[in-house]
């Protein structure tokens, strides 16, 4: 037996993970409303809300992709805590919008707590490589993507047109250098 | 920058390293904690960029956005509409809830979720085991699957009935029902002690992907005396 039990409500994660229509527009017509109303009364409209869901639901199948993802409360409880603090971290980025918070003061299950700041923490550090990718030179970043987009190291060679071994060398330098980018960043720490 | 070290990564995650230099690798991960924790980085590394360009992910994200706008769309336009109802909205509403009494029956029948409570691993006490299978069994039996399968990958050896089964268990959570049920069906036809265990799991396969009559018939194959045998009849009625 597991000391934490699955709860049924894994269906939506597993529903996310095999990009299953009829789960994702269940989602949205049971949960999205109640996140809807949350952000529009708190200085938020329609646009923001959309991204903010839909932001929420990606980091929720990267982490489910990545991670095998096995939620041990309810989904309603966790991703309305999820939408709600990504709203507010915007809120507070974009701090010369006035802000009138209309906060409910109810309190929340610890299970809850623990999934939402798991897949928090996974974000961040998702939001890490993305940032330090970014950051890599251009040759670096081509060879990487085409590495990963096509089948073979052999099409990437010659797409580029060059050696298979430049190509492999290549890939293995600039994955290196992503390592030590991640590494030598401030927010490494907080994430690791 | 240590060139040799990343390229010595990238050729031992392509299993193209040659045998000894391998040997000499894994001891170097087991005995070298720092070297340890670079591999590890870098093996995480390449799997965020893997996911990142996989056709899968932005296959999701596409199918995502729409379903996205056309909830927004719809929402907005009932938000302005209410008033002047025509009578079509009603045919639509209608059919909605026909599909959403269609999703509720579905999910009141069993589910795959129901049943994967498995057992803890423990094929590595002895300690002076591959480190590969010692990360296999952390995962697996800290539920995460999808690592617990690159570690199985990785192990030297994999060809004992209690690894198969496991590794077979941490696939179909992975989804990768093809290898899995090949793993199970060697099991299921050999004499182990994971024999009827195996087919049990064969079952669960066959429940997740909704293939019930597959799962039914596989279940009746379970016998009396095997320790699935409650959950198996169990599991059979509910189908029914």
């Amino acid at each position: 037996m597991t000391e934490k039990k699955l709860h049924p409500d894994q269906l939506y994660i597993d529903g996310l993970v095999e990009n299953n229509s009829a789960v994702i527009q269940s989602i949205y017509k049971q949960f999205v409303p109640k996140v809807k109303n949350y952000i529009r009364n708190n200085s938020g409209d329609d646009d923001e809300a959309q991204d903010v869901i839909q932001e929420v639901l990606i980091t929720i199948y990267n982490q489910a992709k990545i991670k095998g993802l096995q939620l041990t409360c309810p989904f309603d409880a966790y991703f309305f805590l999820l939408c709600k603090r990504r709203w507010l971290n915007e809120l507070k980025k974009s701090s010369n919008k006035e802000v009138t918070l209309k906060d409910d003061t109810v309190s929340i299950d610890a299970s809850v707590q623990e999934m939402t700041s798991q897949t928090e923490v996974f974000d961040e550090k998702q939001s890490l490589f993305d940032e330090m990718f970014q950051k890599l030179g251009d040759k670096c970043r081509e060879v990487l993507q085409l590495s990963f987009v096509l089948k073979t190291m052999e099409e990437v060679a010659a797409k580029l047109n060059v050696t298979y071994g430049y190509v492999r060398k290549k890939k293995s330098l600039c994955t290196g250098q992503l390592t030590e980018m991640i590494q030598q960043s401030p927010r490494f720490r907080s994430v690791n | 920058m240590n060139e040799e070290m990343y390229i010595g990564f990238e050729s031992y995650l392509a299993n193209e390293m040659p045998a000894d230099e391998k040997t000499r690798f894994e001891e170097k991960l087991q005995n070298d904690a720092q070297f340890g924790e670079q591999f590890r980085l870098y093996q995480e590394t390449t799997q965020f960029l893997s996911h990142k360009f996989a056709s899968e992910t932005s296959d999701f994200k596409k199918n995502l956005a729409a379903i996205s706008d056309d909830y927004f769309d719809e929402t907005a336009e009932k938000e302005t509409k209410v008033i002047n109802l025509r009578p079509w909205y009603y045919a639509v509403a209608a059919s909605m809830l026909l599909v959403f009494g269609t999703l509720l029956f579905t999910m009141n029948n069993p589910q795959y979720g129901d049943y994967n409570q498995h057992e803890t691993a423990q094929f590595t006490e002895r300690g002076d085991e591959d480190v590969n299978l010692k990360k296999a069994q952390d995962f697996f039996n800290d539920h995460q699957y999808q690592k617990a399968v690159l570690a199985f990958e990785k192990a030297n050896n994999l060809n004992t009935p209690e690894l198969q089964y496991f590794y077979a268990i941490a696939l179909i959570e992975t989804n990768r029902y093809a290898k899995a049920e090949l793993a199970l069906n060697n099991l299921k036809n050999g004499t182990s002690v994971y024999k009827d265990k195996a087919t049990w799991y064969l079952a669960l396969s066959s429940l997740k992907q909704n293939k019930l009559e597959n799962c039914k018939a596989l279940l009746q194959q379970i016998p009396a005396d095997a320790e699935d045998y409650d959950k198996a009849q169990k599991l059979l009625n509910d189908l029914d």
